[in-house]
């Protein structure tokens, strides 16, 4: 019974996805959502082992590999010219005692992390191009990445429905409403939980000041310049 | 009195009302400040303080403080001008940055972003004086120790624990780079 219910949730689920992406996409035009689909594809390659994703770690872990030589001496060596077996064979004694950046038991993580990146950044350049006046082929390739996104993620959701409402009386439905509520925040509290600890391994003590780094970042560089009205630039300032 | 951290989830979630009320493009002018205060009082405040304050002390009474006076001044000490930096990034004609902030959904996850790298700030930083000098507010009876596993565990990533003092001055850099950028 209650896995009917799930699959009916989940078909329910996929229709509205790909409604809302489509009438997203109508609003949008073309190019926005080609530029959406071209990220969501390289996200889900990205995310997928046997595509992208392993190849992705490897090159991640390369590049850190690579960069700790350099700073464990291998950047002195060269502009020295003393490349010799012993100054190498010191330097790479000392850098495979580091941990890789990505081990294999966050490698799985660190995929899914790169495709809701990677999906997010689409969506966020997709805002950034102008509407055009093709919203029919908008309508039908945001379709598609609803349908492409409800492909990726429905199947991650759970067999058995989280939540049902039984009661159907009044005090019941508000007492559900706030169950479903304090469901819904557990599972953020558990994802943000997930995606810290993940951060946490990967960069150690320099996850936080990385974070506070890239959300000072993400939100100046989301701050767009009005037009310049008689060469004054429009400034929000001043005023609590 | 409740657990020791509720105080400070409180500044924590206030902090993110602020950002939706004010909108994140003038938070971050806030932050700019947040940033000043954190390193002029990880930097200066906490390794120098101590020893001036001591010295004048003595050259004044001719007696050296106590160890827990001193926690007690340092700790009162730096939240009062910690708090003081706070108050003056929003009152009156506040420091901001140019452009239009995002709108819709976008806009409305900047402002929690913001709102709560602010509130993790502010109220990290208050938690910090505390903590660092063994909790002196407690010695008035006003909050209760121990703190609860939850709140030991909060307490080990307080900001000046895990962020460099100089990686304040780095991102006050950033942020002005921005804000004069034509």
């Amino acid at each position: 019974m209650s896995g009917n219910t799930a699959d009916l949730q989940a078909n329910i689920l996929f229709w509205i996805i790909i409604a809302l992406f489509a009438w997203q996409g109508y609003q949008r035009g073309l190019w926005a959502e080609l530029v959406k689909f071209g990220f969501i594809i390289t996200g889900y390659l990205s995310g997928t082992p046997e595509y992208l994703g392993k190849t992705l770690v490897k090159l991640v872990n390369n590049i850190t590999f690579a960069i700790q030589f350099l700073i464990h001496g291998g950047a002195a060596a060269i502009i020295t010219g003393n490349f010799n077996a012993t100054t190498l064979n010191k330097i790479f004694t000392e850098i495979k005692r580091l941990p890789p950046p990505i081990p294999k038991e966050n490698a799985e993580m660190a995929m899914f992390l790169a495709m809701i990146f990677l999906i997010i950044i689409g969506y966020l350049v997709s805002t950034l191009l102008k509407k055009d006046k093709m919203p029919g082929m908008g309508l039908v390739v945001g379709a598609l990445n609803g349908y492409i996104l409800s492909v990726i993620f429905l199947p991650l959701l759970p067999d058995k429905p989280p939540f049902t409402f039984e009661d159907l009386s009044f005090e019941g439905i508000i007492k559900q409403l706030g169950e479903l509520f304090g469901y819904l925040i557990a599972r953020l509290i558990d994802a943000l939980a997930a995606l810290f600890n993940f951060m946490f391994d990967t960069f150690g003590a320099w996850a936080i000041p990385i974070l506070l780094f890239a959300i000072v970042i993400i939100t100046l560089a989301s701050l767009t310049r009005g037009k310049k009205k008689g060469g004054s630039q429009s400034s929000s300032g001043g005023g609590s | 009195m409740g657990p020791f951290e509720y105080l400070w989830l409180t500044v924590f979630f206030f902090f993110i009302l602020i950002a939706f009320v004010r909108g994140y493009h003038r938070e971050l002018g806030a932050t700019t400040l947040i940033f000043v205060a954190l390193f002029l009082t990880t930097y200066f405040g906490v390794p120098k303080l101590p020893a001036i304050i001591n010295q004048l002390y003595r050259e004044t009474f001719h007696i050296s403080l106590s160890q827990r006076t001193i926690e007690h001044i340092m700790a009162s000490g730096l939240s009062v001008i910690f708090i003081a930096i706070i108050f003056a990034s929003y009152a009156g004609d506040t420091f901001s940055f140019k452009g239009k902030p995002a709108k819709g959904f976008t806009g409305f996850l900047y402002n929690l972003l913001v709102g709560a790298m602010n509130g993790y700030l502010v109220a990290g930083a208050l938690w910090y004086f505390q903590d660092y000098y063994r909790y002196p507010v407690t010695d008035f009876q006003i909050l209760q120790l121990p703190l609860t596993t939850t709140g030991e565990h909060i307490a080990n990533f307080l900001p000046p624990y895990v962020v460099p003092p100089i990686f304040w001055a780095v991102l006050v850099g950033v942020m002005l780079i921005f804000r004069v950028r034509k």
